[in-house]
């Protein structure tokens, strides 16, 4: 996943703010916008109240720390454990699926889910290649289009996510995104590389930003290959201690797979320390 | 005031433009309700000029720029201090998340054309011509702003890091 010039953090905190948009509906229809029917969420609240709103729940997300690799239940001991010396995993994963954020009722009691109720995706939600109709497209905006109107499957929103002593690479496994947001979680397949096939993995400050380069051993390259190349065009998620760190589409802009030489390349929205701190913990988790 | 056949056309391009042009409005804004107001606002602009602009080389084009500048109108009106909070809160809001919410404050404090010129290169990846072009501006000085209001974004992004903890 080599960078570019234009992929500097503003840039893709853009692109992410973007897409979680490309696949919204038009609240009303054209005949109803023109019938002057439009709908208005804010139900008529001041603007003003509006972005003031906006302003506190920044400070309250601010407050919560939520660090990019804590769980949303960030306060758990499960959650820091792997400061405390238990070890990290990490491993790389297909994307099979979208799930909405899980209902409050079941969150309450994560703990209770020790048995894991089988993870399926249903055929109308699933992150396939062919679902995603990526097609390579030099003149576009992003270099492709894709297929954005794949929703979470709603099926999933009652299933907690995977407890972390839960989270083996042999598993698919239901993971929150780093967010710090309940809203964004993955169902991810059995493992392809996993923690053991790293070599080393280091902060490296390139393109305006901070991202973490992981490089492979001769083996884990070959499963990087082969899990990338059956993900071509579909999507694959690095899976770092029951989060994911980030979930991109495999070689959107190419026509045909290439090698990646067994070099991974974690960009995120890292600082140093954030990008230190990952690249140690991939480390760990060797 | 139209044909049956502009319906059809304006429907299309309303159903196919929405996604695109509300998450515009959503980085410009940082705020889901307004960003869908003003959307709405923009495309009722559009279907009331829809015989001239459907012939337009860029339909979109034009929508993305009515929209644009009415996001950046929507700061004046909303920037003024003494709001107080009196309204429940809102459940659509809640739901950004931080790093979306630092970026769009950036973005407003940024002048507009400059933000437009941001928006349009890092975000719609459009070439530095085209987006000169789009907002009227030298090469040049779309080049330099890039560099610094890329630069003062980035910087909010970073302080925002670092006030989350690390454990």
């Amino acid at each position: 996943m080599p960078g570019s010039p234009e992929d500097s953090r503003v840039s893709i905190v853009m692109r992410e703010m973007l897409a979680t948009c490309a696949d919204r509906q038009p609240p009303v229809s054209a005949d109803q916008l023109h019938a002057g029917q439009r709908r208005s969420l804010s139900a008529r609240i001041d603007t003003k109240v509006v972005l003031a709103l906006a302003a506190v729940v920044i400070l309250v997300v601010a407050l919560a720390a939520t660090g990019p690799l804590r769980r949303t239940s960030g306060s758990t001991p499960a959650a820091s454990s792997h400061h405390v010396g238990s070890h990290v995993e990490f491993s790389v994963r297909p994307v099979l699926c979208y799930a909405p954020p899980v209902d409050a009722d079941s969150s309450l009691h994560p703990a209770i889910h020790s048995s894991v109720p089988p993870l399926e995706c249903s055929a109308p939600y699933a992150l396939t290649a062919a679902h995603l109709n990526v097609t390579p497209d030099s003149g576009g905006i992003n270099g492709y289009t894709v297929t954005s109107d794949i929703g979470p499957d709603p099926d999933l929103a009652g299933v907690p996510s995977t407890a972390p002593s839960s989270d083996r690479p042999t598993r698919t496994v239901l993971l929150p995104g780093v967010s710090g947001q309940a809203s964004s979680r993955y169902v991810l397949g059995p493992a392809g590389v996993v923690g053991a096939d790293v070599r080393s993995a280091s902060a490296v400050h390139q393109y305006g930003q901070w991202v973490v380069l992981v490089e492979l051993t001769p083996a884990g390259a070959k499963r990087l290959d082969q899990l990338a190349h059956a993900q071509f065009h579909a999507m694959t998620a690095i899976d770092l201690d029951g989060v994911v760190l980030s979930a991109p589409l495999q070689q959107p802009t190419q026509t045909s797979f290439s090698t990646f030489g067994g070099k991974l390349e974690i960009a995120g929205s890292f600082t140093k320390a954030g990008a230190t701190e990952v690249a140690h913990q991939i480390n760990q988790a060797r | 005031m139209s044909q049956p056949h502009d319906d059809a056309t304006f429907a299309a391009f309303y159903q196919r433009s929405w996604g695109r042009l509300f998450g515009q409005a959503y980085v410009l804004t940082g705020d889901r309700e307004l960003a869908q107001d003003l959307t709405q606002e923009a495309l009722l602009k559009t279907w009331k000029q829809w015989t001239k602009v459907a012939a337009y080389e860029s339909p979109e084009g034009w929508t993305r720029r009515v929209l644009h500048n009415l996001c950046i109108d929507s700061w004046r009106k909303t920037s003024q201090p003494g709001a107080h909070l009196t309204m429940e809160h809102s459940p659509v809001t809640s739901e950004i998340p931080a790093h979306h919410q630092q970026l769009a404050q950036a973005m407003r404090g940024l002048p507009g054309e400059q933000a437009r010129a941001l928006l349009l290169h890092d975000g719609l990846g459009l070439t530095v011509p085209e987006v000169a072009r789009e907002i009227g501006a030298a090469e040049g000085t779309v080049k330099s702003w890039l560099s610094r209001s890329r630069k003062v974004v980035a910087a909010r992004l970073d302080a925002l890091d670092r006030d989350r903890s690390w454990r």
